[in-house]
């Protein structure tokens, strides 16, 4: 029986970007996760003790069945161990050097049987990086770190006063194109972004060896109204220390007819909708099962198993404060609706 | 290479090290003595000193050489270079016949397409000739490129729907040439193969092999720069440094890969307390940057030809970490640092860590060094930095660098030996070997001449005077490893170690430097002589 391959989310970032803390704080909200850490070595990882079960020179063992490993310069070989460990990790995260190009990571990884690349995820120090990106050594380094990522969170927003954090946030706005900023404070940090959304509450999960075990769904926050409609980053107010992370909004969008799978995938990395990750499988036009994953920019689509009619569907998550959930709702529902109707369905001018 | 005393007739030994220096007749000073005179023809030298080599140079021989420069291994045998595709296909086939178990791969290293015609790169269907079912491999020798066959990229799964990677090129039917590019997709494919980067360095059978190409070479004190060997090698590899038949002296450097700046230290200081006169231990080793041909070392403003400019390998921050850490427990740090940039940074951060952390005679050598200019230079007299510079590129890849990476004026004054004299900065010049040939005066050949292999001259200006360049390959080496107290140059006290050579190289064109031919080495008074001359049997020159 083969399984489905293992995410991997490559994390960069320079030093003080808080990569450590981060990594801290997933493996202690591991919720059953089975995450492997894998770091260039095992001093700077700082975990936490109270956390560390076991170790030897190249393996810790970690609560919960996590664990971290020490790639030294041979990443390959550690992912290839990994594979074939048991039991088998869940999630991988690696993390990069400080002066590593995470988007060269993720290729290596690309190149692992048995691994896919969710996501490459640069952390940035919101009260370091405008510096950072002067400095005459690292400066151009520090850039690409943020132009290769799917994912960028910005750190420590609460060590920034309101007027440096509009700041921070329009010069980040110049420098990503592509990727979602999120924003992250107080050592808060956003899981729903690292990893799977959960199956839809009350239904199976998506896929059986996937991640999605039942998160209480009380880990997403609605905002409710006043939300505003599709931009991507934006100025979203003053930003006072207390809300200094952005919170995340989530939709379940169940979708048991054919649909246009690639229109559904084009729609979710519009970067208007605000979404940072949406999963779920569908049955394209001729019926066959497809697995969707969007990360950031980032869409695949894949022939699947086939699932229960009641787990056929989509869930998106975005940051709250840029989730243009009306928008996004109304888009599925008229791709959904025109799937069915041939001459009725989206063509490019229809689309947002 | 004693100023006092640069000439001499004869050497008193004792005990391993050198009594006096002199005429026969000053030596009897000495009292009574025997009189060993199978050297009365020949002419004695310091011992070279190899300053930056691997321990690869030894093991590397397992493999088929594919290079196109005739190169000699360690048993004095030479195999011809190998001048178009055919040939190289032609040598792979007897390896393969040669190797009966089947489970093994064929890999041949020291490829370099450079010279060969241009209009045929290599492709997976000409190793397909060697074997269409045993992966089949070739190594180029800059190190960033491996060609596969067929069945080495099914091994992997990589051909029939190869992984969408910039470094596995593919062609217009969108299947892999064979070709591969860069560390990223070499190491795997390389382990698929059953390579992995330490696996054979330490065996016993490396080490002596090794070895035997110093005594070729007329050297009696090389490194191993740098290595990543568990604590638990050690003892194997102390008890085969101090056998009684062991020729050389190992200086044996650490890098700091996979560990933290206090584990570096702490290891480092552990280990120096377990040093030999044979082996020694105590030494650092950090990368910078990566290599000029392979487009990883940083470049200052413009970049490279091709505007990029290279790849960090370590935070500033944790660079000068590293160096204060050093300096306070009294080790020194080698640092890799090819690029004008990576240069610039280095010397940086050895400028703070000295400001917090005084400490005279560091002995801190920048390593390959080789795009320093005038200004770097004198920040390395005035902090007391030397330089170890990779002069055989000169030959190897000085026409590569002059068209392809830096252009004519940057390619002209790489490893500017002539400055760095100048500047007084402290000179060692080295072979990085098995990148290139374990060989000093070769390297002491390409510092005087800077001949390209097109036969282009790489910037005269930056030429050295033939004493120069066997002064860098002796006292020039042993100060970049410290040993400058012990070894070096013939005189009372240091050690006994000795090149033999047939030929005088002061008294030879300097064109012709590298033809002086060596008999042996003296090491430590014991007497070892190279292996006979094993010519090219002359039939496969294709």
């Amino acid at each position: 029986m083969s399984f489905p391959d293992l995410p991997v989310t490559v994390l960069g970032g320079y030093l003080g970007a808080g990569k450590t803390t981060i990594l801290n704080h997933l493996l202690r909200n591991a919720e059953g996760r089975r995450i492997a850490v894998l770091v260039n070595d095992f001093g700077d990882i700082g975990i936490d003790s109270a956390l560390i079960e076991s170790q030897d020179a190249e393996v810790v063992n970690l609560a919960g069945g996590c664990v971290c490993c020490s790639f030294g310069s041979d990443l390959a070989a550690c992912l290839g161990e990994l594979n074939a460990r048991t039991p088998r990790p869940t999630h991988v995260l690696i993390e990069t050097s400080g002066v590593a190009l995470p988007g060269t990571v993720g290729a290596t990884v690309a190149l692992c049987a048995g691994m896919r690349l969710d996501a490459v995820v640069t952390l940035v120090a919101a009260d370091q990086v405008m510096r950072l990106a002067q400095d005459k050594y690292v400066g151009g380094t520090v850039l690409s770190q943020i132009a290769e990522a799917d994912l960028v969170v910005l750190t420590k927003m609460d060590l920034v006063d309101p007027t440096a954090a509009a700041g921070v946030l329009e010069w980040m706005q110049g420098q990503v194109s592509s990727a979602h900023v999120i924003r992250s404070g107080l050592g808060q940090f956003p899981s729903e972004a690292i990893f799977d959304p959960p199956a839809h509450p009350g239904r199976p999960p998506v896929n059986e060896e996937s991640v999605g075990l039942d998160l209480p769904s009380g880990l997403f926050r609605d905002i409710g109204e006043g939300r505003s409609k599709g931009r991507p980053i934006g100025p979203v107010g003053p930003v006072g220390r207390k809300n200094a992370a952005d919170t995340f909004s989530s939709l379940s969008f169940p979708m048991v007819d054919v649909v246009d799978v690639d229109a559904i995938a084009l729609l979710l990395v519009d970067s208007r909708l605000g979404i940072v990750r949406a999963k779920g499988v569908l049955l394209d036009l001729t019926g066959s099962p497809k697995l969707v994953q969007i990360v950031g920019n980032r869409a695949e689509v894949s022939p699947t198993k086939a699932v229960d009619r009641a787990a056929l569907g989509i869930v998106c998550i975005g940051i709250a404060a840029q989730f243009a959930r009306d928008l996004l709702v109304s888009r599925l529902e008229g791709i959904s609706r025109s799937s069915h109707k041939p001459s009725e369905r989206v063509t490019d001018s229809d689309r947002i | 290479m004693d100023n006092a005393r640069p000439e001499a007739t004869h050497v008193a030994v004792r005990q391993g090290r050198v009594l006096g220096v002199g005429s026969l007749q000053e030596l009897r000073t000495y009292g009574p003595c025997e009189i060993d005179d199978r050297f009365a023809d020949k002419v004695l030298m310091p011992g070279f000193v190899e300053a930056h080599s691997h321990i690869g140079e030894g093991s590397a021989w397992q493999r088929p050489y594919c290079g196109f420069y005739d190169r000699t291994d360690p048993d004095r045998r030479t195999w011809p270079g190998l001048r178009s595709l055919d040939a190289v296909v032609r040598r792979l086939c007897e390896e393969h016949l040669r190797q009966t178990d089947p489970a093994k791969s064929v890999i041949g290293w020291g490829f370099d397409p450079l010279f060969l015609d241009p209009s045929r790169r290599m492709h997976r269907s000409d190793l397909d000739q060697v074997s269409n079912q045993r992966p089949v491999a070739v190594h180029h020798a800059s190190g960033h490129v491996l060609n596969v066959n067929t069945a080495a990229l099914e091994a992997l799964g990589w051909f029939r729907s190869p992984p969408r990677h910039p470094g596995i090129v593919l062609d217009s039917e969108n299947l892999p040439t064979g070709e591969l590019q860069g560390p990223e997709v070499i190491t795997p494919m390389l382990l698929q193969l059953g390579i992995s980067r330490n696996q054979v360095a330490t065996e016993d059978r490396s080490l002596r092999a090794f070895a035997k190409a110093c005594v070729n070479a007329g050297v009696t004190t090389a490194t191993e720069l740098a290595h990543a060997a568990p604590d638990s090698d050690v003892d194997r590899m102390l008890g085969l440094v101090e056998s009684e038949d062991f020729p050389i002296r190992l200086a044996w450097v650490m890098h700091i890969r996979g560990q933290t700046v206090q584990q570096t230290i702490a290891r480092a200081l552990a280990q120096k307390q377990r040093s030999t006169d044979r082996l020694r231990f105590g030494s650092i080793k950090v990368h910078v940057d990566g290599s000029i041909q392979g487009f990883t070392a940083r470049v200052n403003w413009p970049g490279y030809l091709n505007g990029q400019q290279g790849l960090w390998y370590i935070e500033p921050e944790s660079l000068k970490a590293l160096y204060s850490a050093a300096l306070e427990a009294g080790l020194q740090v080698n640092t890799h640092a090819n690029g004008d940039q990576a240069i610039d940074l280095a010397l940086d951060c050895i400028q703070a860590a000295l400001t917090g952390t005084p400490t005279p005679d560091h002995r801190f050598t920048l390593q390959h060094c080789q795009m320093a200019n005038t200004s770097q230079l004198q920040r390395m007299r005035a902090l007391g930095v030397g330089v170890n510079f990779f002069v055989n590129h000169c030959y190897y890849w000085g026409d590569e660098h002059y068209k392809f990476t830096i252009g004519p004026d940057r390619a002209e004054r790489m490893n500017p030996c002539m400055s760095a004299l100048s500047h007084e900065v402290p000179l060692a010049i080295h072979s990085d070997a098995p990148v290139t040939p374990l060989i000093p005066l070769f390297t002491a050949w390409c510092a005087v001449n800077r001949l390209t292999a097109s036969g282009r001259t790489l910037g005269p200006a930056e030429k050295i005077s033939v004493p120069d360049a066997l002064r860098a390959i002796t006292l020039g080496g042993a100060y970049s490893l410290n040993l400058d107290r012990e070894i070096g140059s013939i005189e009372s006290g240091k050690r006994a170690d000795f090149a033999v050579l047939e030929d005088d190289p002061l008294a030879m064109d300097p064109t012709r430097l590298k033809d002086v031919r060596v008999w042996g080495t003296v090491q430590g008074g014991r007497i070892f002589q190279a292996a006979p001359r094993i010519e090219p049997s002359g039939a496969s020159r294709a």
